[in-house]
């Protein structure tokens, strides 16, 4: 329950960018291992407290957001996301092979928790903790439809001459949301981090990124509450599937055969997800 | 082009295009096109297809560079601004094809055409302006109601009619408080009373004080919309005339009309 919350934040984080604005990426998986990582060396190793670990890993993946926005932004709308699957690219090696940083492929143990030890009933406290930030984010995405700022992005995903013939900065505006978007998927780094207690350079992959992208999708693109419904689809499908008896080795590859399926399936024939739908043609 | 620091207009021009020339590889499209508009002018630009007429206005609104030349607003050279400066300093276009984004609201579009809203980056997030924003819808719906357009305010713009689609897009231009507009073709595909209104739209509401360019097939509705019309063929001035001169003009009948 707490990873479908985790992850909702996560998918939130790729619909600002893609179905609210249009613009795709690819290194969702990255800023979740940047949020993680910077969380866990901060909290294991130099001891820092939650405060300075959040504020941190804000700080650096808004930074490295703005600098891959501004280099993504140079390029068209369809060699944009090869900008950011080279960032997801290079993380991935840094992560893997920065030793003494980030302890390679052997991964960080011992992560602690976000709440104060003395803290009863952990697990309830945190799931709180993680729900209430997916309810404050959704809330939140309501919200930056009805802004001005929402309506410029809107305009990028659909008609960057609009967004030009109206004055507007459409460099600015796809840079702001970039980092908006790294920053949400940081933060959803850190809860995974200090959840799991323990990060591996493989929970980071760019298959992390393309699943975001399919819970995105599958839940409906740019739809309020599709990030939630596409991610919990997404994570309990395989957790359904084991009812049925499925051998455990066969398991972790036909899943990925699945998610391969269920992504083609839903973009033949209902390329815009689930809520789509409903929520959008009751008009005239 | 070094003599930007001598122009000075006598005459108050809004927009002053000199000398614009550019070519599509060896394809010459535009040859020293060289024209200005002064306030309330209305100038119709006419000229068989392929002769440039589109392409200047790209020029202009700068989402094609020339090869040489200058764009001049209110005395000003703009032709190192990316286009969202140039629509910034009071310019307004519309597209032979429509380019509005069609998931959005007229709503959504009127606010983004006005543009005295408040702030539009990333920080307008954290205080949403819903109010404001209906205020300002409110103040333009005698003109909702005189397009026609009262009731699909909440409407994506997709599923409006063409013609409807059409309004919105000078609608916008109306509110953004643009003095130059650059209409691409605003008569194309509309019915006879849709172009009536829009002339009307143009002479009774826009005009007054501001600059328009209007690129159209149309003879009959441009000549009653503009003041003067100028004839390009092949990226070249040929002639300008007057709307009423269109008909006795050799040039343009023969290639516009047909034979006597």
């Amino acid at each position: 329950m707490v990873l479908i919350g985790v992850y909702t934040i996560l998918t939130i984080s790729v619909n600002l960018l893609t179905g609210i604005a249009g613009q795709i990426s690819l290194s969702q998986g990255a800023f979740l291992g940047v949020g993680a990582y910077v969380y866990a060396i901060l909290s294991t190793q130099y001891g820092f407290s939650l405060g300075v670990c959040l504020l941190s890993s804000v700080l650096i993946s808004g930074t490295l957001g703005l600098v891959i926005a501004f280099l993504a932004i140079r390029q068209s709308k369809n060699t944009f996301p090869l900008v950011t699957f080279g960032f997801q690219i290079i993380m991935m090696l840094l992560i893997n092979n920065l030793d003494s940083i980030t302890n390679g492929s052997k991964g960080i143990y011992g992560i602690p928790g976000i709440l104060p030890r003395s803290w009863n009933n952990q697990q309830l406290s945190f799931a709180f903790i993680v729900w209430l930030s997916v309810l404050v984010l959704l809330f939140f995405q309501v919200r930056v439809k009805q802004t001005q700022f929402g309506r410029i992005l809107m305009t990028l995903r659909e008609s960057e001459v609009e967004a030009a013939v109206t004055g507007k900065n459409t460099n600015h505006a796809k840079i702001s949301v970039f980092v908006v978007s790294s920053i949400i998927a940081s933060y959803s780094g850190i809860l995974y981090a200090a959840y799991i207690s323990y990060i591996d350079p493989t929970a980071f992959s760019f298959n992390e990124s393309i699943l975001a992208i399919t819970c995105m999708i599958i839940g409906g693109t740019g739809t309020n509450m599709g990030p939630l419904l596409g991610t919990a689809l997404i994570l309990v499908l395989p957790e359904t599937l084991r009812l049925f008896n499925i051998q455990e080795v066969g398991f972790a590859n036909l899943r990925q055969i699945i998610y391969g399926l269920l992504l083609i399936i839903f973009i033949r024939l209902k390329p815009r997800g689930i809520l789509n739908g409903f929520s959008n043609e009751d008009t005239t | 082009m070094d003599f930007q620091t001598k122009i000075q207009p006598e005459v108050a021009s809004l927009l002053e295009v000199s000398k614009i020339s550019k070519s599509f590889g060896s394809f010459p499209v535009l040859k020293d096109t060289t024209f200005k508009c002064a306030e309330s002018d209305v100038l119709g630009i006419i000229g068989p297809n392929g002769s440039g007429k589109t392409t200047l206005l790209n020029i202009i609104s700068g989402f094609i560079k020339a090869d040489s030349g200058e764009v001049l607003i209110q005395g000003k050279r703009i032709d190192s601004f990316p286009p969202y400066r140039r629509f910034r300093t009071g310019l307004f276009r519309t597209f032979q094809e429509n380019r509005l984004a069609g998931e959005l609201t007229l709503k959504d579009h009127l606010l983004l055409s006005l543009n005295t809203s408040p702030s539009e980056s990333v920080f307008s997030l954290i205080r949403p302006t819903k109010r404001q924003d209906n205020n300002r819808i409110e103040s333009i719906t005698p003109w909702l109601e005189y397009l026609d357009l009262t009731g699909y305010l909440k409407t994506p713009l997709k599923t409006l009619s063409y013609g409807q689609v059409k309004m919105s897009a000078l609608l916008c231009g109306m509110v953004s408080k643009a003095e130059i507009f650059l209409l691409d073709e605003p008569f194309s595909g509309l019915s006879a009373s849709l172009i009536e209104k829009t002339i009307s739209f143009i002479k009774d509401h826009i005009q007054k004080n501001k600059a328009i360019i209007i690129v159209e097939h149309n003879l009959h509705a441009l000549s009653l919309a503009a003041n003067r019309i100028l004839y390009m063929e092949r990226g070249e001035q040929i002639v300008e005339v007057l709307p009423c001169e269109i008909k006795d003009n050799q040039i343009i009948y023969k290639s516009l009309i047909g034979r006597r």
